[in-house]
């Protein structure tokens, strides 16, 4: 099941990709792929561009797949080792869902961040008490790791 | 050396609650770990009429060997059931969980003659007319929320929402569903 379904989703990305992002295999090994995403235009982010790696268990879709930023990003909800705090990739993960719906909700993630559930909560602090200064860094990070 | 059933003083018959449905050797799961320590700690009981909150220090080395069994996901599931079987002793609301096979076997049939050449099932992705004889389900939440039989009844088992809308299934299981009139009969 696993299996056929990611080739669904695969062929489906080929056919009609999201317009930000893209994702897709890293080898041979289905279960692996690679994905990007261009920082939205109405972000701190805008202009860089995002690799993440995504990982399928082998009871997907019933179980999330793991999804981590391999390019550094400064977010409330991306720590450093890339790993997203996103309620749809652990307990409100549903098999209807899809690598393209995932994408999407990073992007829009990105566009506003959650604040109150901060995986940095020092990023998630500055978001909301001194903005500015969280875009002059987000900026700041994707100039100097996204570009 | 001396196998497990001899070290423990136990009889082969008393550790067949771990063989398996076929009969086959059972395997090293943590149930059939746990049943075989279950099943020492029963024997020494009744031999020593020891009460089951004091149990005896000699008996800890089978529940760790049971343990040594086990590789590192099955120590995680043991630790999840343990900690969720605490939540029961402690008289808290167990957290909703799956639904049983009595729920499933509740769900309306979509017939075949229904389905249309686009209509797939959101967790396969198959269109459901790729089967000849096509066993689809719709859930009480909504009309158009319906999938394979085979592909909901895991996700249900785990998860007792709606993979669409994520409606809470079990609440609705509780109480007789009432949605003959809000069926549209047009649809379709």
């Amino acid at each position: 099941m696993a299996l056929k379904r990611i080739n669904k989703e695969l062929s489906d990305l080929g056919r009609d990709p999201p317009s930000s992002c893209s994702a897709g295999p890293v080898g041979q090994d289905l279960f692996h792929w690679q994905a990007t995403i261009m920082g939205p235009s109405d972000s701190p982010y805008s202009g860089g561009v995002f690799f993440l790696s995504i990982h399928f268990p082998t009871d997907y879709p019933f179980k999330p797949p793991k999804v981590t930023f391999t390019t550094r990003i400064y977010h409330p909800n991306v720590n450093t080792n890339g790993s997203i705090c996103l309620d749809i990739l652990k307990e409100n993960w549903s098999p209807a869902l899809t690598i393209s719906k995932v994408l999407l909700s990073i992007c829009s993630m990105l566009t506003d961040p959650n604040p109150d559930d901060p995986l940095v909560p020092d990023i998630g602090h500055l978001y909301k008490n001194d903005r500015a200064r969280y875009d002059a860094t987000a900026k700041e990070w994707t100039k100097k790791y996204a570009v | 050396m001396s196998n497990y059933e001899q070290d423990h003083n136990i009889t082969n018959e008393s550790a067949n609650g771990s063989t398996d449905q076929d009969g086959n050797h059972p395997r090293n799961t943590l149930g059939a770990n746990l049943q075989q320590f279950l099943n020492v700690e029963r024997d020494r009981d009744r031999r020593a009429g020891v009460s089951d909150t004091n149990p005896g220090p000699e008996y800890v080395p089978a529940f760790e060997r049971a343990i040594r069994q086990l590789d590192r996901n099955e120590i995680i599931d043991f630790f999840v059931q343990f900690i969720d079987g605490l939540d029961l002793q402690t008289g808290e609301a167990p957290k909703p969980k799956g639904l049983g096979q009595e729920y499933l076997d509740t769900l309306d049939r979509v017939p075949k003659k229904q389905l249309k050449e686009s209509d797939s099932c959101a967790i396969c992705s198959t269109p459901y007319l790729e089967d000849e004889f096509p066993l689809v389900v719709r859930l009480p939440c909504n009309r158009k929320h319906h999938f394979d039989l085979e592909c909901i009844a895991p996700w249900l088992k785990l998860n007792a929402t709606c993979p669409m809308c994520r409606k809470d299934l079990a609440a609705k299981a509780e109480i007789e569903p009432d949605s003959e009139e809000e069926f549209d009969d047009t649809y379709g």
